[in-house]
């Protein structure tokens, strides 16, 4: 049935963009995991949301605004974790509740809380147009190219950030590098999956990487074969059956965790 | 003026968190082959010195040289090799191996596009036969032992060629025996490698190892010198008095 399916363009280009999404996803993920900031995802969701209201209501072109607001929003988090000396989890609900309530505010003044919006909230992959293709494709390529060529300062940053920074490491560089690609990928991973559904993303197929390899590596090459997989069969999935795909792709990566999670505790990692 | 063998100069340093006074003008000089033990009670101020001196505190008021050079110009931070005190208290899930986290020192002074190149390769191989690590490099760090984590991260240290190696309680958690051999592995490198040992310990028998200078910290310098004139001095009798102990003299 996809052989048939797949001469459509909506079709190629749903599986393309989550091909991309996956890929970025679960790299940053698994960095977001170990640095313990696996709600960054969920946090930058709530200002994105703000961000479309805002789009929404002024009749603009959503993912450019939400794409600037997400990029700024991941900068004023760094920032207050820095300056303000908060920790990322504070800082993180800090500018997220902002960013929902700023949305709501807006939302409820025009009273447009319509079809556009809810898309973004549950995603809409078989509606991603050619742009954000392109755009998702492009993505990955700059978030595999940041992690090829900085993969061992990023190790570095991860593992014990204080000896980095007293080794000259640029630290401050590639955090913001990180977060900002982070906000991005959730800016063009919500057509895919949903703002409120992107943290999975992110979060399920780089922890089941991490169950299942013993060095960085090879829990990079899982969590990626796990996040495209999960967006083919969830796809496919979803189109044989008629249901939701973002519901279906994360649902499908949960199923990889658990398979991943009791072969590690049956140690046959 | 700065003298060549002046590798660390710390001259007149105040610093607090927020309004509480933690260092109150210290002058500390550490030189080139120096085996230094830094001693102090919990909350000395130890580790902050530290950390002004590796630039990861700012400095408010004071002047440090490092190399020669004060330290809002100094560049060549790979020459101070640093081992924290939290350095072992890691995810133990963390999936790096041996060799990843030791090649992590590599990358510091690299551009993005540079890779790793045959000879520092072999320095890697070389480091981890004199840890006493060989052959356990495939190994996720998380498997090691707390003493064998330690060695770990003095391999990283040492692998980016430092000049000054400083360990901020390497011993805790570590028995008795492994700690002495830790610390001959220590004076090895500072004896045969000529690296300059700094030491940070709250635990005052570290003295009989190897140590050939000692600085006593107290929220302000109480004593700065040479090993010998420690041991005689009111300020070591005092911190017996206090119930540490001292179990034998090896030099």
């Amino acid at each position: 049935m996809i052989d048939v399916l797949w001469r459509y363009g909506f079709i190629q280009r749903a599986f393309l963009a989550g091909l991309a999404i996956g890929l970025s996803s679960a790299l940053l993920g698994l960095f977001l995991l170990l640095r313990r900031e696996a709600m960054i995802g969920h946090g930058l969701g709530h200002i994105i949301f703000g961000g479309l209201a805002l789009a929404l209501s002024l009749n603009l072109a959503p993912i450019p605004v939400a794409l600037i607001i997400a990029t700024l929003a991941s900068l004023g988090m760094l920032r207050l974790k820095a300056r303000a000396g908060f920790h990322s989890d504070t800082a993180i609900a800090i500018i997220s509740s902002v960013g929902l309530a700023a949305g709501i505010l807006l939302v409820s003044l025009v009273n447009r809380y319509g079809v556009d919006l809810l898309s973004f909230l549950f995603g809409d992959i078989l509606a991603v147009d050619q742009t954000e293709m392109v755009l998702s494709l492009l993505l990955a390529l700059l978030v595999a190219g940041f992690l090829f060529f900085n993969y061992h300062q990023l190790l570095f940053l991860t593992f014990s950030p204080e000896t980095a920074r007293a080794s000259g490491l640029k630290t401050g560089r590639l955090e913001t590098l990180l977060t900002v690609l982070t906000a991005l990928t959730i800016v063009l991973g919500m057509k895919i999956v949903g703002l409120l559904l992107m943290t999975s993303l992110l979060v399920i197929p780089a922890a089941a990487g991490l169950q299942m390899a013993r060095s960085f590596q090879a829990s990079c090459f899982m969590a990626v074969l796990i996040s495209i997989l999960s967006v083919l069969a969830g796809l496919w999935l979803a189109v044989a059956a008629d249901w939701p795909a973002s519901a279906t792709i994360v649902l499908i990566s949960f199923v990889f965790f658990l398979i991943s999670f009791i072969l590690r505790r049956r140690r046959l990692f | 003026m700065i003298k060549e063998e002046e590798l660390v100069v710390v001259r007149n340093l105040f610093f607090s968190y927020d309004y509480q006074p933690v260092l109150t003008d210290i002058n500390l000089t550490i030189r080139s082959g120096d085996f230094l033990a830094l001693l102090g009670p919990n909350g000395a101020g130890k580790t902050t010195l530290i950390k002004i001196i590796l630039g990861l505190l700012p400095l408010k008021r004071g002047e440090v040289y490092l190399f020669g050079q004060p330290i809002k110009l100094f560049k060549d931070w790979h020459l101070l090799g640093y081992v924290p005190q939290t350095a072992t208290h890691f995810d133990p899930m963390f999936p790096a191996t041996v060799r990843e986290v030791i090649a992590m020192a590599l990358f510091s002074k690299k551009k993005f596009w540079e890779r790793i190149k045959k000879e520092e390769k072999e320095a890697l191989s070389q480091i981890l036969e004199r840890v006493g690590l060989a052959g356990k490099e495939k190994i996720p760090i998380g498997h090691l032992s707390t003493g064998q984590k330690q060695k770990v991260f003095i391999a990283r240290a040492l692998l980016q060629k430092p000049r000054v190696l400083i360990l901020d309680e390497p011993t805790t958690g570590i028995d008795a025996e492994s700690q002495q051999q830790f610390y001959d592995m220590l004076y090895e490198f500072n004896k045969n490698d000529g690296i300059t040992i700094v030491l940070i310990t709250h635990d005052i028998g570290i003295v009989n190892r190897h140590v050939t200078k000692v600085a006593c910290l107290e929220g302000r310098l109480i004593y700065h010198g040479s090993h010998d004139d420690f041991c005689r001095s009111q300020v070591f009798k005092d911190m017996i008095g206090r119930g540490n102990h001292v179990i034998s003299h090896q030099h």
